[in-house]
């Protein structure tokens, strides 16, 4: 199985996925013990029997057209499966350099530029996921952009899931920014049949000296069954990232992201969006690792449960060391709007440099009562005012997305579930 | 700024203050732990068949955890894995007759405490405190029992709370932290030497501040408390558990349990000053301290506060925490932990939100220095009946020096719509321009770091009784000391 994709001549790659099975072997699914999956029981999630490549029933490209963010003026890359199929995307013209296409294309045209990149952060709490998704990966996207070039429109990475039986799809994105350079990615995962498929994607972004790299990943619709998403970031210094996570749909989903500034003076910004009803679980969990002096990281969680939702949020911030004068803030606040809705929330500060800033907030609760009287005395009904205040509170998240027309269209599918 | 490191530098490692050991004959039992152990010190202590077999219970259940290892090894510690067969469970002082006056206890520990500064006569005298004076593990002094016994107050001894008043300890024991809880709660249960008992009757408001200073005192034994209070319907009382142990080169096992029981509108507060042996600069040597400290606020409108300053022990391994059963119950926690050299503390608490309209208090400061790891670690939890529960937290970590660590770890859990729960922490050094503002008035910086320090934890210690707050501050400012005058 494993000689059939990616790595074909890629030694290098042959090499780390080689190593990732171990791993992989190694670590297992997540016990129930697993306190990094406390809150999130997902081991059992992959008991059954499931598929780990299918032939991709096809798909139109009317049905492509009709997922598209309206209004957005983006390179389009579409992915079935896991796999980048060259004939619905739209990738357009492109700054010379610019590298963006299929992860098995790259493989074999640029080698030498992929495995530069490709999982060379390994995380220092290793993850099975993460290593699941190596051992096995057969496609996925490459975006290289090289020093001091700015893509202007970003790229849409359109992943897309049809699968007639259960399966397990494992794409891969690997974003490059180098020296400079600047680029913005939006990645939406949707399912397209009725059987719900079993995602386990992993991205990895990489920013180099001074490059900006802004990346969003959403899970929009609700055909989703179990997706774990793991986003790791490695920064060079000065450079500043940026992502956003939009959960809106999905069963059970996990969203890991770990943030590596391996710089001075990085940005780092975190943000993330939850609105979840019926029984979804939605777990984020982040880690930002300051290895360096002199870094900022933000990071603002926000969550809306109605129902029997559960939504989780564990943030650890580490700063290491001598990593002196690093500003590190993170805020998680949670809406619970119905007594079976649960919120589990677990930020954490682990600090070992004294010439730090750094500070957390958790806040838990329902909407304030005293901003409701203020709107229905000014003629609001009860549910107006309800949503007008959860739309604001979801605004802190959606407003910070740089993108204009998918903000717009985030706003509006936020407010439609409201 | 370099008068500034050398005064961290000096509170990094400065020794401890209290290391001597009063030497009194004591009977000890042989190192080693089986079940044999368990009935050696239920007869030396005279126990009923009840409480025997409580014990035994307690203790085929630790042995069936040891035997799977199952350590909790989940805090932010780093320690070796401790030997449980080269511990002595059993220590007591062998001129052992129940004393009328203090003019009948052994010099050597009126002796002891008077070096404490604590001494029992002024205390007796002049803030009108019953202590109930445990040495190792036996009683060995209680006074004012006739002043309690008027109010109908019962402050004793376990032992003599066994022999007395048997049913009270069967009702409560093990009810607010079963045997079965952790590890060290397991430990504690099978071979616990002695401790207080306290039963505060309906409606009594206890007329003094209730007192227990524990000492460890063997070389080589751990020591294994077991504190029990009640308060029944509409009781109140301040409960004072402060410690000093003396300076050991072995590293000494202390797991005790503290169990508190708030019957309707009654209210416990419960002050704690931790202060031993905590080793030398180099992390040898000092006290291993696991404790399982819990309270249930069982009845309505009930309230358990725990405060506490914990500045020694190698390792500390304690959360103090509140079940918030009844209804309106009220629940605070409010700590200073102050670690240096090579201190380890994992410290924090629980708040576990049952009844309607139940709010609770978190207020946490954590000081570092040195090389040590100061972290708080708590859990919030809101069940889905506890409706309109309330919970706040604030956990402030400072950090004196470069080489240390402060940590955050809170648990939130909030399962109904109408708890809200805010938690907050921060994590900061001594501002430059702080030391600078006091520069300027010309206060020196090693002053200036005390002044800074005592502010951050003053929210603290004005929560102690009075007596204690100012034992608490003189304790700080000793702990900040070093080599600065």
């Amino acid at each position: 199985m494993l000689g059939a994709a990616l790595n074909g001549s890629n030694a290098f790659l042959h090499e780390r996925r080689r190593s990732a099975v171990e791993e992989f072997e190694r670590l297992g699914f997540p016990a129930p013990k697993d306190e990094s999956y406390k809150y999130t029981r997902i081991g059992r999630l992959f008991q059954g029997e499931y598929a780990v490549d299918a032939d991709a029933p096809p798909i139109s490209q009317s049905q492509i057209d009709a997922l598209e963010v309206p209004d957005l003026d983006a390179h389009r890359l579409v992915v079935v499966n896991g796999h980048f199929q060259p004939e619905h995307s739209r990738i357009g013209s492109l700054p010379p350099g610019v590298i963006a296409g299929g992860l098995q294309d790259a493989s074999a045209s640029h080698p030498d530029v992929l495995n530069r990149f490709v999982s060379k952060f390994t995380a220092t709490d290793a993850d099975p996921f993460e290593a699941l998704n190596t051992a096995f990966v057969r496609d996925g996207i490459f975006i290289f952009v090289p020093r001091g070039k700015t893509v202007e429109k970003p790229f849409h990475i359109l992943n897309l899931v049809s699968v007639k039986s259960p399966t397990l799809v494992q794409p891969r994105v690997v974003v490059a920014a180098e020296s400079g350079a600047a680029v913005s990615v939006i990645e939406s995962s949707v399912a397209v049949d009725s059987v719900s498929p079993t995602l386990n994607a992993v991205s990895e972004l990489y920013a180099d000296t001074d490059a900006f790299v802004d990346y969003y990943r959403l899970q929009l619709d609700h055909k989703a069954g179990t997706v774990v998403t793991t986003t790791n970031v490695y920064q060079q210094s000065t450079s500043n990232a940026r992502t956003t996570t939009i959960t809106l749909g999905g069963r059970v989903v996990r969203n890991n992201l770990r943030f590596l500034p391996d710089g001075e003076h990085c940005e780092t910004h975190l943000m993330g969006l939850v609105v979840a009803n019926g029984s979804m679980h939605v777990d984020n969990h982040t880690s930002v690792d300051h290895a360096r002096p002199n870094c900022v990281s933000n990071e603002l969680y926000k969550n809306i449960l109605a129902d029997q939702s559960t939504g989780v949020f564990n943030g650890r911030v580490l700063v290491r060391q001598d990593s002196q004068k690093t500003q590190a803030y993170q805020s998680n606040r949670a809406v619970v709007l119905s007594d079976d809705a649960r919120m589990y929330s677990k930020p954490e500060l682990e600090i070992y440099a004294d010439d730090v800033m750094c500070s957390h907030g958790a806040a838990t609760g329902r909407i304030d009562p005293e901003s409701i009287f203020y709107l229905r005395s000014r003629g609001l009904s009860l549910e107006d005012a309800r949503k007008m205040m959860l739309q604001a509170f979801s605004r802190d998240v959606t407003d910070s997305i740089r993108v204009a027309p998918l903000r717009e269209y985030v706003d509006q599918l936020v407010r439609q579930r409201l | 700024m370099s008068s500034e490191k050398e005064f961290l530098q000096g509170v990094a490692d400065s020794e401890y203050e209290y290391g001597f050991v009063t030497e009194i004959d004591a009977d000890t039992a042989p190192r080693g732990l089986s079940e044999d152990t368990v009935r050696l010190i239920a007869s030396k202590r005279n126990e009923p068949d009840w409480m025997v077999e409580w014990r035994l219970k307690a203790f085929r259940h630790w042995a069936s955890l040891a035997e799977q290892k199952a350590y909790p090894r989940w805090a932010h510690l780093k320690y070796p894995d401790i030997d449980f067969q080269n511990i002595s469970y059993y220590s007591a002082p062998n001129r052992k007759p129940k004393y009328n006056s203090l003019d009948e206890v052994d010099p050597e520990v009126l002796n002891t405490f008077e070096r404490l500064g604590i001494s029992l006569t002024e205390q007796k005298r002049l803030m009108g405190v019953a202590v109930d004076v445990v040495m190792d593990s036996v009683s060995v002094a209680t006074t004012f029992k006739e002043e309690l016994a008027k109010h109908g107050i019962i402050f004793c001894s376990f032992g003599e709370a066994i022999e007395n008043h048997p049913e009270l300890v069967q009702k409560y024991i093990g009810s607010v932290v079963p045997y079965t809880d952790n590890f060290y709660a397991s430990l504690n249960s099978a071979v616990f030497s002695d401790g207080s008992f306290c039963y505060i009757p309906p409606g009594v408001r206890c007329p003094m501040e209730l007192s227990t200073y524990f000492r460890i005192n063997e070389a080589g034994t751990g020591q294994f408390e077991r504190t029990l209070i009640i308060a029944d319907k509409g009781s109140y009382v301040s409960y004072l558990e402060g410690c000093t142990a003396p300076m050991r080169d072995e590293n000494q096992l202390h797991a005790a349990v503290v169990e508190i029981v708030a019957h309707e509108d009654a209210e416990v507060k419960y002050s704690t000053i931790q202060n031993w042996y905590p080793g030398n600069v180099r992390g040898e040597g000092g006290i291993y301290n696991f404790v399982t400290k819990r309270g249930i606020c069982d009845g309505d409108r009930s309230k358990i506060s725990w405060t506490q300053l914990e500045t020694g022990s190698a390792i500390t391994w304690k959360y103090p925490s509140v079940i918030l059963k009844g209804n309106d119950s009220v629940g605070e926690f409010y700590s200073v932990a102050f670690t240096k050299a090579r201190q380890q503390a994992d410290t924090g608490t629980k708040m576990i939100h049952l009844g309607r309209n139940t709010s609770s208090t978190i207020i946490s400061k954590g000081i570092s220095a040195g090389e040590s790891n100061n972290s708080y670690r708590g859990l919030v939890r809101i069940s889905s009946k506890a409706e309109n529960a309330r919970n706040f937290s604030q956990c402030d970590s400072l950090l004196l020096g470069d080489r240390c660590g402060a940590h955050t770890f809170p648990y939130i859990e909030v399962n109904n719509s109408s708890g809200q729960v805010e938690h907050e922490a921060t994590t900061s050094k001594v501002g430059e321009d702080q030391i600078f503002y006091c520069n300027q008035r010309g206060i020196g910086e090693a002053e200036a770091i005390k002044l800074i320090v005592n502010g951050f934890c003053k929210e603290i210690l004005a929560e102690l009784p009075m007596e204690f707050a100012v034992e608490a501050q003189k304790l700080l400012a000793i702990e900040l000391e070093g080599s600065v005058g």
